[in-house]
């Protein structure tokens, strides 16, 4: 730890603080996530062991983070990364400037890349979320916070817990309580990420678990035995019904895109989960290889240095509304307007 | 050097009061006066930024320059007298010396005039600290002031009942019935009471009635506003909106009300008149409430979005209904609006998610549409008098002041930005047309259309030197600066060329730009004018600083049309590459920077394409290495094997890389190779010693040190030995599927010599199959061996599991075993002819194996005897195997100059004519044919040309079986060169699905390159028929051949 | 010292952490905002095991993985079957030689172009002649401070200018110290402003002398100094209590942007007086002070730190003159500012550079750099050490209850105190460390190749109970700036360790005794190279 010198604190997450770090030796900026072990007595729990050796087998993608040094520290233990100075959900959100196509594409190509990987290493991620896809200072997008990943198997045979995953991003099988479940459950957040890259705002901003079912439900109609087979084993199929609806055409929810890019929305966001698009298969989809092709990452927003905007927030926040500022601070500089307004 | 100067005094007094402000936090914790005193006389203990402050600093070194001498002659005479110091107790050297040089002279004078300098400093720093107090305390009270109020919330949150009987009071005499003094009591009470308890209580909505009445007062307002601005920073959701909600009701009704007029031609509106300011820190207010609430907006319901929204539209529509006739115009808000966010940063915050966006469209459409029309009108009668008007107005503007125009404009700009978002989006544009008079052609694409217009008005008005005058309204607020605003114009531009449908406008639509009272394409306009910015023929704008980043800018736009192929089709006339070339040798002349270089560092952001384009050319190979460019990739390559990843650490243990080498050295693979071709005799180093910090600085120094590893200096030379000579024999198999590089590396370094040593030492050895030896083996099978996938048989590279880990066999010297070489009798025949017998034997039994090759085939051709002729004649030439590759290509290359005349320069130039006639209109073609197959090869940075040049120079050898490469011979003798491009094509579309895929795991030059030599699907049944459709094209083709 | 490398396909948690034997990074105290006291050293070590039980389980299969639950077995399992893990577990003989430094004492003759040789496999030994034991030598191994550097490395006069750090093909390398005398000899006529930026620290024995000798006459001025400025610090402190008062009628204890937790601490020597000084401060009995900033001497109770920290003083006892005769050693008072060339505290290393601390002398200046001069007139107060029960000698007595976690950031001034404490009680043990190696520490440094360097005291040292008082200082409290073996020292298992033993500066533990050859070590060339080249 004393390898480190702490320079503040960056956020706060389920899993951990995470504070951003100076690596003395090297003067290199670092993140460092401090992990709390509840009860020292009962052990390190499989949930950290899963985010270690997750991220230890997949160091070497550049579209995930990388785990610099892992150390215990007291009742817990950090784990340090790269510093990242944003993530997707800031550059979303970032109305100054909105991204383009040619960015959009650029940014799901990182982001499936990173997931492709992933899975192809048997891991899902069961978070994929903007906030956890982290934007590098070259413009990479990194796959983050794997607190939740864990391996999965083709056998079948394991169970996994449905609370998971941010309820914006979680798939209609969460949802419904699924214990058995596959990567199915990135792509959905993947798709989820995709609706939010092409409308600035997200698909599915339910406001609690029922919610987020409707508002899924909304879009995509009412799942039907033909839609959905394995609808009917789901824990919680029954406990609830929705009125029947048809689906939504998805132009008119992501209305100002391009054909191929709809083709390739509609195919993450579909209610079988097998039946979802893996990532290698999205990453040859035409959507990628036509015009405007991928923006390289260079052409990628590169976030300013220390200008981390303010996140998202469930309340107003404590801004200082000008009341008392003096007017000609916030109003136009009558001679700027001077040589344009003479003409008129 | 004991004196101090004026000079010293001065900076001695800076350094001291840095030092104090340093430290303060350290003296105000002190205890008292003296502790301080303390702490600073111990500060050296206890700060370990001690020496690090200025003035520590300076003193010390005052200390050293005045009395450093002295010390070291006191040291001298002691050293000198003899007197040492020995053991504890007795004094040490170190303290007589002190003790003499602080009785010196020279120390006494040090400190006096230290004393003296300090003295001043430290006198003239009380006097400024006095007056610094004097402020602060002002500040003080200020505070203080506030912090009594505040008891009041404290007192009253105790208890809810009093607490609501409190507001009771207070809504009460907030009445406007109540006396000023009363009312104005009441408010600043109300402000100190938390919020939310104040709208939760009983009388909230009397308080508000009466809020809202008293905002309309002048000596209220202010502290009306005062509750609101709290309230919107730290209450929930409900009572910032009804607080909104009130403020734009409010405020809508005092415009009604009161009737501001619009200024006349010499009025002006005057923020600081009381009326106004009211009404504008009103809606500043809003404004920054509208700008921050789309933070929190999504995480509630809809309806708090909804009805911010709405009020905010219903303000903004709120309208005096004079007629028509009426030629007062009324201020109203939206004006005010406009000059506090002209750039209407709320609407584009409310526009940018899908979420409010649908929202603000639904209303716009259903209920404000006026506001939409309202912004129309005034963009276009501002336009229209702004195009044709040069006149530039004096008069000093005063601050704060706006007059009618001011107010126009800033208007004006507001509604350009608004309209200008909402017809970005698809459902903004179905709010369009609006029906407005006098416009024709309705509103959609009006702001591309105005934007084509002025620029093709730049031609025309530049020459003037207000012509600036007209760019204005498009980039709001750029200045007068004409290259700036010209700089943003040229973003535009290249924006919209970027795109497909933007492309086809500019190179195709002629009724987009009138200039000259005449129709033309707009591309033309932008090259004319990119040319005349080069060739500086434009005075007005070439004086300015900006001019390079504006050359650029256009420059840039141009190349977003040239580059591709139809835009150079357009524009080819104008030469431009030649005006920009004479531009870069001037700049050169200035700037020796490296034209090559600059580009190596533009195209590092990009796909990176321009540079194998220039590495196709034997010229720009040289131009490459000239430039230091290829020594740049070497060197990166060096660093990503050896020198491993900034964090490494010695004592930490990597884990053992898998084949991420391939993977980070891929991209200057694709650069080395054709960069090999044209290298120089230059023989290998083989040095005696290598040290560890000689990185290799040229491809023989590369092959030296990775390829030809053959010393152990060589590899005790290496960090991590077995991966980067893995990466090496990796490289060599890349490098040698050219054959052209593989005869030179054979003929200069003997390579396949090195390897078949190191397989006999590494038997002698240890006698183990280990990586490096299969990676070895598998290079050697695959550079002597010669034919397509059904000729050769290459080792694989990968142990595989069960009994026999590796089932290759691995020999130690040539010819290599037979399991290698399927029987196969051409290919048979063709490896055992070592030795070359009687011209005519050979021929006649090359003959016999051809006819009997090609009779097997269904689609036999005929006549191939003649095409044997001068090949048997060619080979008869040449003993080494390897160069009948060599000698088809010269051959093709004769049929191809029978048929192209290749002109002098290209000729000169040395680009090859395959590359000259063929890869571009592969590239074209495979646009329109295979567009998906053309952008993954954009995508992965090298050109389709590239991979053609590569297989065609070899005529196919070690891609096709032999009876295939004949076919393709044949079919291209038989139905002309232009079949040669078609079949490129072809195979490119056969391999379409893997090209995408191979570009996404980032090794399509590998697979293309060497992959696909194992692999014999591609030359399928189904390969003909494509290559026959694509003869619908022949006619689009031979256009650009003839 | 044993240390354990691990190779594994996947990195492993020990690959990470443990390869240094105990772990660099937990067992040490954070000087940063984080507390960390020996609550949570203990936990730390806890986790560690734990760790490096789920390593076993992973690396050596199923049940190796001691008392790992079934569920983490399982989950074990899942991973090894994914991903292979394989691991070579071994014992680090030789210490990583990278970057390494070495310096050594020249009993024979200096070669003046002792330049740093770029070649990592040639060891220049380099000799002094007729100078004897007054020169030292640097050698080095990849030490390319300059690209130019043709002639000695102190005769280029650019280095002048940086005098710091040196910038060399885009890496930062340090420049740790050169005796600069000759360079003075040789550039007399430089000016002064020149020379002024030279600020390395000294290491020849003349160059310590003069060094020593003007840092006194810096303590002089400064006082002075303080005194001229007497009228100005009190405006300016009763300009800030004044408004820290209203401001903040409670002030925290802790300044929330005090950088250094060590503030609470740091300030409280301070107050007392410099040893050997006249001024005396005052003692302010029962006045109301805040706990950090208690001045020892305050006979007064404090409850503070919501009751946490209970603070007592006791009256100040008069110490013997003989201490603060010894104490007054001028020896000792650059020991104080032995990094006056204040390395700035986070400096770029180079790219292939070792961990700082694989070199000693790196490590010295790291450790110098970090630690703030410790309270030297007061004895270490390890509540394991049995002297601090010896009444007579205790100025002050501070007891301290732990605090919470929640308010971890404000150490406790009771561990603050023990980590300001360079070495760490011989005899005592190593209570942080189970490693083996760990322990041999203490004593391989009495048993360290003996050298002229020895004087009456540092044999006195080597007895672990001191004698006398100021041995006490001498051993446990003055900085050792040269070798501090400190128990959480990384890679000190590595160190056959050589000290000027009690004395501990290279440079000026010889100005007692001239004739001293030095000898600095560090990690670099042999194992544990014990190149105290003594002769």
């Amino acid at each position: 730890m004393e390898q480190y010198s702490i320079l503040g604190r960056i956020g706060e997450g389920a899993h951990g603080i995470v504070f951003q770090a100076k690596h003395i030796e090297t003067g290199e900026t670092v993140a460092l996530k401090k992990v709390a072990l509840r009860k020292l007595e009962d052990g390190i729990p499989n949930q950290a062991v899963r985010e270690i050796k997750a991220l230890q087998e997949i160091e070497d993608n550049q579209h995930v983070v990388k785990l610099k040094d892992f150390f215990p520290h007291g009742t817990g233990f950090v784990l340090v990364f790269d510093f990242m100075l944003s993530d997707l959900s800031e550059v979303i959100r970032n109305s100054q400037r909105p991204l383009t196509p040619a960015q959009v594409k650029g940014y799901m190509m990182m982001l499936l890349k990173g997931v492709a990987f992933l899975h192809q290493n048997s891991i899902m991620h069961r978070d994929l979320k903007p906030a956890n896809l982290l934007i590098s200072s070259s413009g990479h997008l990194k796959v983050a916070d794997f607190g939740l990943a864990r391996l999965f198997s083709d056998q079948g045979e394991r169970l996994y817990s449905h609370q998971v995953a941010t309820r914006w991003y979680r798939a209609p099988e969460l949802l419904y309580g699924a214990r058995k479940y596959d990567e199915g459950v990135d792509l959905w957040a993947v798709g989820c990420i995709f609706g939010e890259l092409l409308n600035s705002s997200p698909l599915f901003p339910g406001e609690n678990d029922i919610e987020q079912l409707c508002c899924v439900l909304r879009v995509l109609g009412t799942p039907t035995r033909e839609s959905w087979p394995e609808m009917v084993e789901l824990p919680d199929y029954n406990k609830i019904t929705f009125k029947e609806n048809p689906a939504i055409p998805l132009e008119e929810i992501v209305p100002d895109t391009c054909p191929q890019a709809v083709d390739l929305l509609c195919r993450f966001l579909v209610y079988p989960s097998r039946r979802r698009c893996s990532a290698t298969q999205a990453l040859i989809h035409p959507f990628f290889f036509s015009s405007p092709l991928p923006a390289h990452h260079s052409e990628l927003p590169i976030p300013q240095r220390g200008g981390r905007p303010p996140r998202q927030r469930l309340q107003a926040p404590p801004t200082d509304f000008s009341v008392d500022l003096p007017l000609q601070n916030s109003v136009v500089d009558p001679s700027e307007l001077r040589p344009h307004a003479s003409c008129l | 050097m004991s004196q101090l100067s004026a000079g010293d005094e001065v900076q001695l007094q800076s350094l001291l009061k840095q030092l104090l402000r340093s430290i303060s936090d350290k003296i105000s914790g002190a205890p008292s006066t003296e502790c301080a005193e303390e702490i600073l006389l111990h500060l050296e203990e206890t700060d370990k930024n001690f020496h690090n402050y200025e003035f520590v600093r300076y003193l010390r070194q005052h200390v050293e320059s005045s009395l450093g001498p002295v010390v070291e002659d006191e040291l001298q005479n002691l050293t000198r007298g003899g007197q040492h110091a020995v053991g504890p107790g007795q004094d040490t050297s170190v303290q007589a010396v002190t003790r003499r040089t602080r009785d010196s002279a020279q120390c006494h004078q040090m400190l006096q005039t230290l004393k003296a300098t300090m003295m001043v400093a430290v006198e003239s720093l009380i006097t400024k600290f006095d007056e610094d107090q004097l402020r602060k305390e002002e500040m003080h009270r200020e505070i203080e002031r506030c912090q009594s109020n505040s008891q009041f919330a404290d007192n009253c949150s105790d208890s809810d009942s009093s607490f609501n009987q409190q507001l009771q009071v207070l809504a009460e005499k907030l009445d406007s019935s109540k006396p000023k003094e009363v009312r104005c009591e009441a408010l600043q009470a109300l402000c100190c009471a938390p919020p939310s308890d104040v709208l939760s209580c009983e009388s909230w909505s009397t308080l508000r009635r009466n809020l809202c009445s008293a905002l309309a007062e002048p000596d209220l307002s202010e502290n009306v506003l005062q509750f609101f601005a709290k309230s919107f920073s730290s209450s929930p959701l409900n009572v910032t909106r009804e607080i909104y909600t009130s403020l734009a009701k409010s405020l809508e009704s005092a415009f009604l009300s009161q009737r501001l007029n619009f200024p006349t031609r010499s009025a002006a509106v005057d923020i600081n008149s009381p009326q106004i300011s009211r009404l504008l820190k009103q809606i500043r207010l809003m404004n920054d409430f509208q700008k921050e609430v789309t933070t929190f907006w999504i995480r509630h319901p809809e309806k708090y979005m909804e009805e911010i929204i709405e009020s905010t539209f219903c303000l903004l529509s709120s309208h005096h209904d004079h007629g028509s006739t009426g030629t007062e115009k009324t201020l109203e808000p939206v004006h005010l609006l406009s000059i506090l966010d002209i750039k209407a940063t709320w609407f584009n915050k409310w526009m940018h998610g899908y979420y409010s966006r649908t929202v603000v469209l639904r209303l716009l459409e259903r209920k404000y549409k006026t506001l939409v029309s309202d912004s129309v009108i005034q963009i276009s009668s501002c336009y229209i008098i702004t195009l044709w008007c040069n006149k530039l107005m004096t008069g000093l503007p005063q601050r704060g002041v706006f007059t009618r125009r001011d107010l126009e404009y800033s208007f004006f700009v507001h509604s350009l930005c608004i309209l200008g978002k909402i017809i970005i989006y698809t459902n903004g544009r179905k709010l369009f047309p609006i029906k407005i008079r006098k416009h024709k052609g309705g509103t959609f694409g009006f702001l591309y259309t105005s934007i084509l217009c002025i620029s093709a008005d730049m031609n025309r008005s530049l020459h003037s030197s207000d012509a600036a005058t007209l760019f204005l309204p498009i980039p709001p607020l750029s200045g007068i600066n004409p290259a700036a605003t010209l700089i943003l114009i040229a973003d535009v531009l290249a924006r919209i060329a970027n795109t497909d449908r933007g492309l086809a406008l500019f190179l195709y639509e002629k009724n987009l730009v009138v200039a000259h009272s005449e129709k033309t394409f707009a591309a033309h306009i932008v090259v004319q004018f990119t040319l005349r910015l080069l060739n500086k023929a434009l005075p007005s704008l070439s004086e300015s600083e900006a001019s390079q980043t504006l050359c650029g800018a256009f420059i840039f736009v141009c190349r977003q049309m040239y580059n591709t192929c139809e835009g150079l089709q357009v524009l080819q006339t104008y030469g431009l590459h030649k005006a920009i070339a004479a531009a870069w040798k001037k700049v050169q002349l200035q700037h020796p920077i490296s034209i090559l270089q600059l580009n190596y560092r533009c195209e590092k952001f990009g796909y990176g394409v321009m540079v194998t384009q220039v590495a196709a050319t034997a010229p720009g190979v040289a131009a490459l290495h000239s430039s230091g460019f290829v020594r740049l990739l070497v060197v990166d390559l060096w660093s990503a094997l050896e020198c491993g990843g900034d964090d490494a650490r010695v004592v930490r243990p990597k884990p053992t890389p898998m084949d991420s080498i391939d993977r980070s050295c891929l991209k200057v693979n694709a650069w080395t190779v054709p960069a090999q071709g044209t290298r120089n005799r230059q023989p290998l180093a083989n040095k005696s010693e290598y040290s560890l910090r000689e990185i290799p600085s040229s491809i023989p120094d590369l092959i030296d040190r990775l390829v030809a590893v053959d010393s152990d200096v060589k590899i005790h030379s290496l960090f991590q030995y077995e991966q980067s000579h893995t990466f090496g024999l990796r490289l060599l198999g890349v490098l040698c599927c050219c054959l052209d590089s593989f005869l030179l590396l054979e003929s200069q370094y003997n390579i396949c010599c090195t390897l078949l040593q190191s397989q006999r030492e590494n038997v002698a050895d240890r006698d183990a199959t280990d990586g490096l030896s299969v990676e070895r083996n598998h290079v050697l099978v695959r550079v002597h061996v010669v034919g397509g996938p059904s000729e050769r048989r290459l080792p694989s590279r990968a142990l595989e599991e069960g009994e026999l880990p590796y089932s290759w066999p691995m020999f130690l010297s040539y010819p290599p075993p037979s399991c290698y070489v399927p029987a196969l009798q051409i290919g048979a025949f063709l490896a055992s002819s070592k030795e070359p017998r009687g011209e005519e034997s050979w021929l006649e039994i090359c003959r016999r194996h051809f006819c009997k090759a090609m009779k097997s085939k269904p689609n036999t051709l005929t006549g191939k005897g003649e095409l044997l002729g001068p090949f048997g004649v060619v080979r008869s030439v040449v003993s080494n195997m390897a160069f009948i590759g060599a000698a088809v290509k010269r051959l093709f290359n004769l049929l191809v100059l029978l048929q192209v005349h290749v002109p002098q320069e290209v000729a000169e130039s040395g680009i090859s004519p395959v590359y000259w006639c063929t890869a571009h209109y592969v590239e074209m073609l495979l646009k329109a044919e295979v567009p998906l197959v053309h952008s993954a090869f954009r995508m992965s940075g090298f050109t389709p040309s590239q991979v053609c040049l590569h297989w065609l120079t070899q005529c196919f050898w070690n891609y096709l079986d032999w009876t295939e490469i004949c076919q393709y011979i044949c079919t291209c003798v038989v139905m002309g060169p232009d079949y040669q491009v078609y079949l490129c094509v072809a195979v490119f579309k056969h391999l379409e699905p893997e090209i995408l895929e191979r570009t996404q795991s980032q090794e399509l030059q590998l697979f293309l390159k060497v992959k696909l030599q194992s692999r014999s699907i591609w030359f399928s049944a189904d390969f003909h028929q494509r290559s026959l459709s694509l003869t619908n094209n022949v006619g689009f083709l031979n256009n650009f051949i003839a | 010292g044993p240390t354990v490398i691990s190779v594994s396909p996947s990195q492993s948690w020990s690959g990470i952490h443990s390869s240094t034997g105990t772990g660099i990074s937990t067992e040490r105290s954070s000087v940063f905002s984080w507390g960390y006291d020996e609550f949570d050293k203990a936990a730390s070590r806890q986790v560690q095991q734990m760790f490096d039980e789920i390593d076993k389980e992973l690396y050596e299969g199923r049940g190796c993985g001691g008392g790992i639950l079934q569920g983490l077995q399982d989950e074990c399992q899942q991973w090894t079957t994914r991903f292979p893990h394989l691991r070579i577990l071994g014992t680090q003989l030789l210490c990583p030689t990278d970057e390494g430094f070495q310096w050594y004492a020249t009993p024979g003759t200096v070669s003046r172009a002792s330049n740093p040789s770029t070649d990592r496999k040639s060891t220049v030994k380099s000799q002094g002649k007729e100078k004897g034991a007054a020169e030292l030598n640097v050698q080095g191994r990849k030490a390319a401070l300059i690209k130019e550097f043709n002639g000695p490395p102190n005769s280029e006069p650019s280095s002048y200018d940086q005098p710091r750090v040196i910038e060399v093909e885009g890496v930062m390398e340090e420049y740790l110290a050169f005796d600069s005398r000759d360079l003075n000899e040789c550039h007399e006529e430089c000016p002064e402003s020149v020379r002024r930026h030279h600020c390395l620290p000294p290491v020849s024995p003349y160059r310590c002398r003069r060094q020593a000798v003007l840092d006194l006459l810096f303590d002089d001025v400064w006082r002075e100094l303080v005194g001229w400025m007497k009228e100005l610090v009190q405006r300016h402190w009763e300009c800030c209590t004044s408004h820290d008062e209203t401001l903040s009628g409670s002030l925290s204890p802790v300044q929330p942007d005090a950088p250094n937790p060590f503030m609470l601490l740091s300030s409280l020597p301070a107050a007392l007086p410099k040893l050997g000084q006249s001024r005396v401060p005052p003692l302010t009995s029962g006045q109301q002070l805040q706990a950090g900033r208690t001045p020892a001497g305050a006979a007064a109770t404090q409850h503070n730190l919501n009751d946490l920290i209970v603070i007592h003083s006791i009256p100040l006892q008069q110490r013997n003159l003989a201490v603060l005769e010894r104490s007054q050693d001028p020896e000792e008072r650059p020991s104080h500012r032995p990094v006056s060339s204040a390395v700035p505290s986070s400096r770029p290393r180079p790219r292939r550079a070792l961990e700082q601390s694989s070199s000693s002398l790196s490590r010295q200046l790291q450790s110098a750099r970090r630690r703030n001069p410790p309270p030297r007139n007061l004895l270490p107060l390890v509540p394991s050490l049995s002297q601090a029960g010896t009444g007579g000698y205790l100025d002050e007595v501070i007891r301290g209850t732990r605090l919470t976690t929640a308010s971890d950031r404000l150490t406790s001034p009771l561990v603050a105190l023990s980590r300001n404490t360079p070495l760490p009680p011989i005899g005592t043990g190593d209570g942080e460390s189970s490693h083996p190696g760990l322990l041999l520490k203490p004593t391989q440094r009495q048993k360290g190749p003996s050298s002229r360097a020895h004087s009456a005291l540092n044999d006195e040292a080597q007895s672990s109970v001191p004698r006398d008082r100021h041995h006490i200082l001498d051993v446990f409290s003055r900085p050792n700036t040269t070798h501090t073996y400190r128990s959480d020292t990384p890679y000190r298992s590595s160190f056959t360790v050589l000290d000027n033993i009690g004395q501990g500066r290279p440079g000026r533990a010889s100005v007692g005794t001239d004739s001293l050859g030095i000898g600095v070590t560090g990690v670099s060339l042999g194992i544990s190279s014990s190149s105290f080249l003594d002769s």
